[in-house]
């Protein structure tokens, strides 16, 4: 056999020493254990390199060169070194580009040309130029020149190169082609995280979708879910507020559940995160908007987040997967890179729109209209001289800063990354506002000669958050209503300084509320993850991890005495606190091997999980004194006013889980999961489920017959089936357990009896709800990965619906929890996501990348006629609910009222039934049946700007707040819309009530993002590498015809006692602001 | 150097397959107590004997099952008042006599009393195996057994139906049997008598326990309105069981008509002139989860009468109508003697009445009330049901406040469930009613007997019919706003009647309520609406 080898060395490279001692280990394994020595990655061209030939090499301190000769030898290839690569393929003939051929046959032409990079325009040396059906082929030299002769002009000559996509020429009369080879699409050769380990993009048979760091949302203190909301097909993010530390709704191919809860799974780098919410709960007068799960979690350390969208994919999280599955991936150290990062942004935040209520001279006019008062003999007694915009006293400009430092470094054994971040967050109303302290550390260690792998994790964060009384829409309690209602005749502020009050519980200035309420949350979390991987073979290795994520969080409410809603409790303080923790243990088999076109991987494990959750609630009421705060002191009050109260729960959840992967000649691909899980939460009966999955991939652009039309350069079918199930059912469903509880206790003989009750009507069959869930999916890149989609089918079906039923009469409650198998929701849809490399030259470039959403959604088979949810909220609205869940409808169908005219005397008419009693009916789909986003990037040498926008239409909005500032205010002194207030209905007669007149469009097209960005390239300077400086505006304009402050309404108003969610209610929520930034980032 | 690295291998493997050896998976119970605890425990018998007393105070709340018996006649009504009280016409509904199914209110109660009959059976349940002596273990299982009987006959009242599930089945999943018609009446009467032959004497019940008279009078309560639940009247033995409560000596008419409901009447208890048969007891020293809302202060009164600061956020809500005011009041007796009318001992400390608040509003300072619009508060005779002013109709405190020491919304008044003037006016009733036993001076004796006692002008009548009236007069007069007038007026025959902004109606339906939706949905099928609805 005749080796030729052709060298192309780097000094660095020449230079590197290895050390290999292999016995009969295949090539493959031999080279991945140079690549992990030498930091130098290979790229072998297809079915060049005889990967699975068993060798044996033993040697010391020896060059990479002399590595892959021995390696390598006996096989007819070359290799040639390019960037950090190796590039090896078979050799031919034109062994040296430059050497001239002598001709052979008169047939032969010779071709010329040079190879250089789409975008930058440089040469690219060690692209392989082969001739299609040949065994004819060369390498570009260090100029990106190449020459060689080709048999005919009808010969295809296919340029490939590590990291770019392959392009193929037809030869034609050309004797010099030059060509420009575009970076492959990320979607090639990108990994994405799936459950429990990591798989190539094209591997993968299941629906997952990847947003990498570089592509988030860059948001003034983005949360995770902020910086990936609009980025996804198929997942809607909906802001809870826009408060400092909200949470958001994240809703994955529709709501599939009535009862359990929307929510996915949450998985911060390998641990699956309890679904609580992490502040303990407000009274009733005070926020209870939920905050971010995530909020512990510096977002600049996340390196990617992954959502597993179909059941195929998130069966391997069995009862927890129905939801949908988010996976959080951390930053690692690297190996030999060192690197400080220093990053900064300071941002500026104002309200983007505010509501348009009378002014004062409006409502005077209005009330002397409506009421009869003048100037003269007539006084209106409630017309207190002042002229207050009364959001304008509320609203504020945020200031908000982030700070981030990085350090990360690595040598061949161990690698690190740790960072600090502290981030001042101000929200535009006043007195919220959030800081953030985290720090991270990761860390990774090889032993035994690099067979053991360890890596730890430890992420621990403190925040402190400051909230102002919001969330509790109606008479009382929320400022941002207050606001908008309050008398625009009062003044703000007495002459004093202090907040101007008329002395009534029932007409509370929202100055004064924001300044007599001090309400903080003090939130410290640790998250740490240890674990160990042991490579016993190359192809069988097994992992433990172990991992601890605790949460506590303290809230200290006080509202002072002054403030009129509680001069008759003489002040009020409340100290709740929450502590959370559950540990993790996780042991995992992993064996991954290539029998000759056979690729098998096979994962087995278990994992067992233990929640804890204890919450106490202390309030005082009746201080003599506000000189000190009532929290810190909080048994100083009246003590027959104290009330004290907690509660604990558990639960665990043990496992067992598998999958396998198999490929055949890298074209045929099947993926089986399953997943057992027990969890203490069901009923003795049902204790463990079973959720298996099946996929199948076919990568079409891999077989011949595709390949000769040489126009696909990716193109592969996904078939997937799986079944998930949804746990979130609460604990304690299953047993009969008793409480003890004031609200039975009786009085006898003076004494009271602590009664001891039956507090649930239990239920020892229940169970999770199962989701089976069926995707057909196709992805294509064409032009050399210039244009690539996604296109998915999906239809997910949830059976077993876990509802809250009413009981059969004689029960300790109206409704117990129980598994329905008939009933069920549908969700069901195609989604579209494409990404276009419009323009590419050297200097400048642009990139489009959108997605489409189209969900539907329906509920089927409900065992009674409908649930209730929804509760509007208001004077005269007690009981009222906006919406319900009914069989054949969507989930959450608005529901109420419709007007059917207003007469000339401004009477309201309402669509009656025949017997003349105001009918309800269907009022529209909270959810949008299309969500949709265009993201567009443009490059001008270092120049670089982002604009993305983000839309849905279809949907329906409860206005709830306009209800609240609805005309009959002006009767009560409060203050109403200008909208309302010159409309043709009578103020006299009108009632507000759950109609189609706050029912309003909630379309909206949202420029949500524009970047501009500057990167100076600093190679001559030895000490900053590089530097990076943005502006950032981030929910510029919104164009829709909602009325509100901002379309992107999520609700949080469950009605009655049923549990039953709803969705789609504005109900004042905090307004997203409107900000700018201005960021840098330096590398040293 | 291999052979070691193979054994920590191997031990690694080993280990880790010790550790997949599956935990059995044991629901922790944290915040609540096992059912094997609780057997386990012989002291918390009592703890679980006496919850079905606990849930006797709910018969007086405003939208609870009192709702249900005064909102739908000419008492009370919860008028709309601009935005407020419209509440999806949830009171309005009631008062015209057309609620539905899906009727919150309705479905509450329904809910409640389910509820209340859980407490029960689990009292019963936990009496099968109490090992305690038999004299205890009588005197309690009459009280639940009482307490049972008294729930379904609450429901039976408003439904003519009640559900029974056997104490001794604790499988909730199984349909309970449900009792209606003569069959309910019956499994009512056979009960209640049970449990008046285990229970106790008044002589030796501490205050708030139910004794024998309690079951007495659940007993006549059923016979005075066996005519409108089964079609066949029995008004004797009614009579006779009121005549054994008169018969006991336990009870005299109080001297002081509002002292009954103030604040503390507790301590009335076996007074010489105690009327008190059976109550539900408020304990304002403690929070019992929910404060109960007795037909008093916040759901009543004007959102700017704040009882000295006492009560900062009232909701200006139900009233009295006209037609009662004029049939009952003005016609019926003399408003300026009758000692019921109202009461000014509290006037001078928070400006208002015991009893009747009508005109002009102040508070405790003697300065006037302001309307939310600012124009002075001025209570009127006059309400509209669909759109009433802040000031229109006029308040009813029949339960006064404590005004020192309180804990804002907590009460510690008793709610009067029966008492003694009802058992005289309803012997009166059987007396004029009654075939074999009539006695229409007898009758008209003890009217006179009750409104001697009330400072109110003595009446005469002489025909049935007329005395019949008398009584139905002064059952509105003394009675009132105690959760009877819905049964009276259906026994009086003046329930469909037209009223002020009702306009009447034959529709016998009406008598009794829609059976709640959610009831039916989750019955199997076993229970079936009402006619009518």
């Amino acid at each position: 056999m005749f080796l030729l080898a052709l060298f192309v060395a780097t000094t660095a490279f020449s230079q590197q020493k290895v050390t290999l001692s292999l016995k009969n280990v295949t090539v493959k394994t031999a080279l991945e254990a140079l690549k992990a020595q030498s930091g130098l990655s290979y790229w072998i061209n297809a079915n060049d390199v005889d990967m699975q030939k068993v060798i044996s090499v033993n040697l010391k301190s020896t060059t990479v060169d002399d590595a892959l000769k021995a390696i390598l030898q006996g096989q007819d290839v070359r290799y040639q070194l390019s960037g950090d690569h190796i590039v090896i393929s078979k050799a031919t003939q034109d062994v040296d580009p430059k050497e001239k051929k002598v001709a052979t046959s008169g047939e032969m032409r010779k071709i010329t040309g040079k190879v250089t990079d789409l975008v930058s325009g440089e040469a690219l040396p060690g692209v392989s130029v082969i001739v299609e059906g040949t065994t004819r082929g060369t390498i570009t030299d260090l100029n990106g020149i190449f020459s060689l002769e080709v048999p005919s002009e009808n010969s295809v000559l296919t340029f490939s190169f590590m990291g770019y996509a392959s392009q193929q020429i037809k030869v034609g009369q050309q004797t010099h082609i030059n060509i420009k080879l575009a970076e492959a699409t990320k979607n090639l050769s990108e990994v994405v995280v799936v459950g429990y380990g990591i798989q190539k993009k094209s591997d993968v048979t299941g629906a997952v979708s990847t947003v990498s760091d570089k592509d988030f949302n860059k948001l003034a203190a983005a949360t995770p879910s902020e910086m990936i909301q609009g980025k996804i097909a198929g997942v809607q993010i909906i802001s809870n507020s826009g408060e400092p530390g909200a949470g958001s709704q994240i809703t994955i191919r529709g709501m599939s559940s009535i009862r359990a809860g929307s929510q996915p799974l949450y998985v911060v780098d390998g641990v699956p995160l309890d679904e609580g919410n992490t502040s303990p709960a407000g009274g009733n007068s005070y926020n209870s908007t939920p905050t971010d799960p995530l909020a512990f979690i510096n977002p600049n350390d996340i390196a990617s987040i992954d959502i597993l969208k179909d059941a195929s994919a998130a069966a391997i999280y069995g009862s927890r997967g129905a939801n949908g599955v988010v996976i959080i991936t951390t930053k690692k150290g690297k190996k030999g890179v060192s690197e400080v990062t220093y990053s900064t942004s300071l941002s500026i935040g104002n309200i983007r729109k505010k509501l348009s209520v009378l002014s004062a001279d409006q409502w005077r006019q209005q009330r002397d209209a409506l009421l009869g008062y003048n100037t003269t003999t007539n006084l209106d007694p409630n017309d207190y001289h002042a002229n207050t915009n009364w959001q304008d006293e509320v609203f504020r400009t945020a200031f908000s800063q982030d700070h981030n430092l990085t350090f990360t470094g690595g040598s061949e054994t161990t690698q690190y990354r740790a960072s600090l971040n502290y981030t001042d967050d101000q929200g535009i109303l006043k007195k919220s506002d959030m800081k953030k302290y985290i720090g991270s550390l990761n860390l990774t260690q090889k032993a035994l000669n690099n067979k053991v792998t360890f890596n730890a994790v430890l992420n621990a964060s403190e925040i402190v958050q400051n909230r102002l009384p919001l969330g509790t829409t109606g008479y009382q309690g929320d400022a941002l209503i207050n606001a908008l209602q309050a008398n625009p005749t009062w003044p703000a502020y007495n002459a004093n300084g202090t907040p101007f009050q008329i002395g009534s519980a029932n007409n509370l200035s929202p100055v004064a509320m924001i300044y007599y309420t001090n309400d903080l949350t003090r939130e410290t979390d640790v998250l740490g993850d240890i674990s160990a991987n042991v490579a016993f073979t190359n192809y069988l290795s097994y992992k433990v991890n172990l991992a601890l994520d605790y949460m506590n969080s303290n809230r200290m409410i006080d509202q002072d005495q002054k403030l009129d809603y509680e001069i008759s409790n003489g002040g009020a303080g409340q100290r709740n606190s929450r502590e959370m923790y559950n540990y993790l243990i996780e042991h995992t088999l992993n064996f991954d091997k290539t029998f000759g076109v056979n690729h098998l991987t096979v994962l087995g494990g278990y994992s067992y999980q233990n929640f804890q959750i204890r919450d106490a609630y202390v309030t005082g009421q009746g201080y003599i004194t506000d000189a000190l705060l009532y929290t810190n002191n909080i048994g100083s009050g009246n003590p027959t006013m104290t009330s004290i109260s907690s509660d604990a729960d558990s639960y665990q959840l043990q496992s067992y889980f598998g999958r396998v992967n198999y490929s055949l000649k890298d074209r045929y691909l099947l993926t089986a999961t399953v997943r057992a899980d027990g969890s203490s939460k069901f009923g003795t009966n049902h204790q463990y489920g079973v959720f298996p999955s099946f996929a199948g991939g076919w990568r079409l652009s891999e077989e011949p017959f595709i390949k000769k039309l040489n126009f696909f350069d990716n193109l592969k079918l996904r078939f997937g089936w799986g079944e998930t199930g949804n746990s979130e059912i609460g604990t304690h469903n299953s047993q009969t357990l008793y409480t003890p509880t004031p609200v039975a206790s009786a009085v006898v003989g003076g004494q009271t009896i602590t009664g001891l009750i039956i507090s649930k009507t239990p239920n020892p069959n229940i169970t999770w709800e199962k989701t089976q869930s069926t995707d057909a999916g196709l992805e294509f890149a064409i032009l050399g990965g210039r244009l690539m989609g996604d296109f998915d089918y999906f239809y997910k079906q949830t059976t077993d619906l876990l509802l809250a039923i009413p009981s059969q009469a004689v029960s300790p409650t109206s409704f117990v929890v129980s598994n329905i198998p008939n009933a069920k929701i549908d969700n069901y849809g195609v989604e579209l996501s494409l990404t276009g490399k419009a323009i590419q030259t050297k200097d400048f470039s642009w990139e489009i990348s959108g997605n489409m959403t189209l969900p539907k959604n329906i509920v089927k088979n409900l065992p009674v006629q409908m649930y209730q949810t929804g509760a509007a909220v208001g004077q005269g609205l007690s009981n009222a609910y906006c919406e319900i869940i009914t069989s054949n409808q969507p989930i959450d169908v608005l529901y109420g009222k419709k007007i059917t005219n207003i007469d000339s005397q401004g009477v309201v008419h309402y669509l009656q039934t025949k017997s003349g009693i105001d009918s309800l009916t269907y009022l529209g789909n909270p959810s949008p049946n299309f969500i949709w986003s265009l993201t567009n990037t443009f490059r001008y040498k270092n120049w670089d700007l982002n604009i993305f926008i983000n839309g849905v239409s279809g949907n329906k909005i409860f206005n709830n707040t306009a209800v609240l500032l609805d005309k009959t205010n002006i009767n009560t002194s409060h203050n109403t819309l200008s909208y309302f207030a010159y409309d043709n209905v009578a103020t006299a007669t009108y009632t507000p009530t759950v109609s189609s007149r706050y029912m309003m469009n909630g379309a909206y097209a949202r420029l949500s993002n524009v970047t501009l960005g500057y990167t100076f390239h600093l190679k001559n300077t030895t000490y900053i590498k590089n530097l990076r400086v943005y502006v950032n505006g981030s929910n510029l304009i919104v164009i829709t015809s909602y009325k509100g402050f901002d379309p992107d309404v999520t609700a949080s108003a469950p009605f009655g006692g049923n549990g039953v969610n709803s969705f789609g209610i504005d109900n004042g929520n905090y307004p997203k602001p409107r900000t700018f930034m201005l960021g840098i980032s330096a590398t040293f | 150097m291999k052979t070691i690295k193979k054994i920590f291998l191997g031990g690694v493997l080993l280990i880790s397959i010790l550790l997949m050896a599956s935990c059995s998976l044991k629901e922790q119970i944290l915040d609540t107590v096992t059912a094997s605890s609780v057997q386990a425990d012989s002291t918390l018998l009592q703890n679980i004997v006496y919850t079905p007393v606990s849930q006797l105070p709910i018969m007086g709340e405003w939208f609870d099952m009192w709702g249900l018996q005064e909102m739908c006649t000419d008492e009370a009504m919860w008028p709309t008042r601009g935005t407020d009280w419209y509440d999806g016409g949830a009171w309005q509904q009631i008062y015209t006599l057309s609620t539905n199914p899906q009727h919150v209110q309705i479905n509450n109660a329904w809910n409640h009393m389910s509820n209340a009959l859980t407490y029960c059976n689990t009292a019963s349940a936990a009496l099968l195996t109490a090992k305690t002596s038999p004299a205890l273990l009588q005197r309690y299982t009459g009280m639940v057994d009482f307490m049972r009987t008294y729930y379904e006959y609450v429901m039976y009242d408003l439904w003519r139906i009640f559900p029974y599930r056997d104490p001794k089945n604790a499988d909730f999943s199984v349909p309970p049997t449900f009792y209606s018609g003569t069959a309910g009446f019956n499994f009512l009467v056979s009960n209640a008598k049970k449990a008046y032959s285990e229970m106790i004497s008044r002589d030796d019940a501490p205050y708030g326990e139910p004794n024998k008279d309690a079951a007495l009078m659940l007993l006549a309560k059923l016979y005075l309105n066996k005519g409108v639940y089964t079609g066949t009247a029995n008004y004797d033995s009614c009579l006779y069981y009121v005549n054994q409560i008169i018969a006991t000596g336990h009870y005299a008419l109080a001297n002081d008509y509002f002292a009954m409901f103030l604040p503390n009447n507790a301590s009335r208890y076996k007074a010489a002139d105690d009327e008190a048969i059976l109550v539900g007891v408020n304990d304002d020293s403690r929070n019992h989860g929910f404060d109960w809302n007795n037909v008093w202060v916040q759901p009543c009164f004007h959102y700017n009468q704040t009882f000295n600061g006492n009560y900062p956020s009232n909701w200006n809500g139900g009233a009295t109508t006209p037609f009662y005011l004029r049939n009952t009041w003005y016609s019926g007796t003399d408003t300026a003697q009758d000692v019921r009318w109202k009461d000014n001992r509290f006037y001078s400390t928070t400006g208002v009445y015991i009893g009747f608040n009508n005109g002009l509003q102040h508070d405790g300072q003697g300065n006037v009330i302001k309307t939310r619009g600012g124009a002075p508060l001025n209570y009127t005779d006059t309400i509209s049901l669909t759109s009433s002013p802040e000031n229109f109709g006029v308040r009813i405190l029949k339960y006064y406040p404590r005004l020192t020491g309180v804990t804002p919304y907590r009460i510690n008044n008793s709610w009067i469930i029966w008492r003694y003037a009802d058992v005289l006016l309803m012997k009166a009733e059987c007396l004029a009613r009654s075939t074999t036993q009539q006695d229409l001076a007898g009758a008209m004796a003890l009217v006179n007997q009750i409104r001697a006692k009330r400072n109110a002008p003595l009446v005469s009548a002489t025909t049935q019919a007329a005395v019949l009236n008398k009584i139905y007069i002064e059952r509105g007069l003394e009675l009132y706003w105690e959760g009877f007038r819905r049964d009276d007026r259906i026994r009086f025959g003046t329930f469909l009647n037209a009223r002020t902004d009702f306009p009447g109606t034959t529709n016998t339906n009406d008598y009794i309520y829609p059976i709640p939706q959610s009831a039916i949905d989750g019955s199997n099928g076993a229970l079936h609406q009402n006619p009518g609805y």
